[in-house]
């Protein structure tokens, strides 16, 4: 196997084709091939997903399963086909049309619409950052640092990462990042979950003793609202165009896509089997850093001070993906440079934008007495609202043939979509009535 | 690590990245690769919508509207600024 500079005629330029060098790696057999294809490949899908179990999702899971033990795990397993056939076809999209979503919207649909969902995205996107630092600030404090030097040290190396002028660098850092994730099956092998209860709770759906509570709706919807987020489309689409991903790669980015979502979905069971044990032994959830504070406890500092720790990676890989679809998205509704292939003096506004957007989120944090909480609380519920819209958009892109051609929907891809949009309406109706009607499920907890 | 000087086979090559030729496989990174021709999409312009899709949309943003103001008042209320907060 050796790298080397090779020469290939552009596309473009056809029977009057100047050979142009271009560098690959040569190897003799297919399965080496397929192999460092999917390799070069990979990326987008991992990140979008792993980064999608970000803080909201750590608080999220770890508080469904330290009030409802495992009886919802059947729900989480249940959004493995969602998110993977939602992202699926950003894959399509953004490789077909090399454009990122927020362009899409706005040539296809018209300035109107597209202001509106660029609006939509920006405003939810800063208020989700406000709470990955939110989790950083909470974890540090926990962790004995200090968060008015810890969150802005945080916010730097965010800076760092993303302005080196190499999408390359910036994707391996980031992919390193999810890697550590992982580390989350060591915790959930640490605290000994049952193999039996796992299995029945995830082959029986059904609800916790107790009932239809208005605490249950509400992390019911939250689960869904945070394993499928309105971010997750935009920057996908948008990192597939920055890494100029070629119609011979949809193969291999929808499997970098399905990794990708197997993983986060699993570490996101991890997550509530950690909640589990929690429950177990009868400790009372306030957030996450409190909860790893209490495992400490039973299971020693290290175990606490990994928890503390993935938290603070789940939160810096959320900030760093959702800062950039802000930014990418800004870039290409104002036909800015915005690639991170672009040095910063080369595509200023684009990395202002990134800039901003985690630094204002940073310094929020550090206001004292900010209602974090309620924040975080607001945040969910926004996403959760906005999330059809956002996938109607989508689908209807999707179904776009002059767009798209070949690569457009197909009858069972339509099927399948709706269906998803439907229940995704379905609760974020039930969502709105509990917004607007707050005694309409009772209150008592269904903790079992 | 060496530098060829042949022009290969273009269609062979981008479709299955096998150079029947030399009876090799080259794997090039997407972002080292010529750039693609992709669609026009300056060219195609808005997409052409029914009326019952067009008043969709809208009832679909006049929705999200309200959830919006709806999840803001909900919150504010809950931070104590309206004076009575549940």
């Amino acid at each position: 196997m050796t790298n080397r500079a090779i020469l290939l005629p552009a596309d473009e330029v056809g029977e009057q084709a100047t050979p142009v060098a271009v560098r690959g790696t040569v190897v003799r057999t297919k399965w080496a091939h397929s192999l460092l294809t999917f390799l070069a490949v990979f990326g987008p899908g991992l990140i979008v997903m792993v980064a999608d179990n970000d803080a909201g999702a750590v608080s999220t899971y770890t508080q469904t399963g330290a009030q409802y033990g495992t009886r919802l795990l059947w729900l989480i397993l249940l959004l493995l086909p969602v998110t993977y056939f939602i992202q699926e076809m950003v894959v399509r999209l953004g490789i077909a049309t090399g454009q990122g979503h927020a362009a899409m919207i706005y040539q296809r649909f018209g300035k109107w619409w597209g202001l509106f969902s660029l609006v939509d995205l920006e405003l939810v996107n800063f208020l989700t950052l406000v709470t990955e630092f939110a989790a950083i600030d909470l974890a540090l404090t926990q962790l004995g640092v200090d968060p008015r030097w810890g969150v802005p040290a945080v916010a730097f190396g965010l800076i760092l990462i993303a302005v080196t002028g190499s999408y390359r660098r910036w994707e391996r850092s980031v992919v390193f990042l999810c890697l550590l994730d992982l580390a989350w099956f060591l915790i959930a092998w640490k605290v000994h979950p049952a193999a039996g209860q796992l299995v029945q709770s995830a082959l029986t759906p059904g609800l916790p003793a107790g009932g239809l509570t208005a605490n249950l709706v509400f992390l019911m919807v939250a689960v869904v609202g945070t394993t499928v987020a309105p971010w997750q489309l935009f920057f996908q689409q948008s990192c597939i165009a920055d890494k100029r991903l070629r119609f011979a790669d949809i193969p291999w980015a929808r499997l970098d896509t399905l990794v990708g979502a197997c993983i986060t979905i699993s570490v996101a069971v991890c997550m509530l089997l950690v909640g589990n044990a929690s429950l177990a032994h009868g400790f009372q959830f306030a957030d996450p850093a409190r909860m790893a504070a209490d495992l400490g406890t039973i299971g020693g500092p290290l175990l606490k001070n990994l928890i503390l720790l993935l938290m603070i990676n789940a939160a810096v890989l959320g900030t760093s993906a959702i800062s950039l679809s802000s930014a990418w998205a800004y870039g290409e509704v104002r036909r800015w440079p915005h690639s991170l292939q672009l040095p910063p003096g080369k595509a200023l506004g684009f990395y202002t934008v990134y800039l901003l957007s985690v630094a204002a989120a940073a310094a929020i944090v550090l206001i004292p007495r900010a209602p974090l909480q309620l924040i975080i609380l607001g945040v969910q519920v926004l996403a959760g609202v906005m999330l059809p819209s956002a996938i109607i958009f989508l689908q209807l892109l999707l179904n776009d043939k002059e767009l798209l051609g070949p690569f457009a929907n197909k009858r069972w891809n339509n099927i399948i979509n709706w269906t998803i949009i439907a229940v995704l309406f379905a609760l974020s109706l039930v969502l709105a009535a509990q917004v607007a009607a707050p005694n309409l499920f009772p209150a008592a907890s269904g903790a079992h | 690590m060496s530098t060829m000087t042949q022009v290969l086979n273009p269609e062979t090559m981008r479709k299955s990245g096998y150079d029947e030729e030399l009876n090799r496989y080259v794997v090039v990174h997407p972002l080292d690769d010529v750039p693609e021709a992709k669609v026009d999409i300056e060219a195609l312009g808005p997409m052409p919508m029914t009326p019952s899709v067009k008043w969709s949309l809208i009832s679909l943003r006049g929705y999200l509207l309200l959830m919006i103001a709806l999840v803001f008042y909900r919150v504010l209320g809950l931070a104590g600024l309206f004076g009575g907060a549940r």
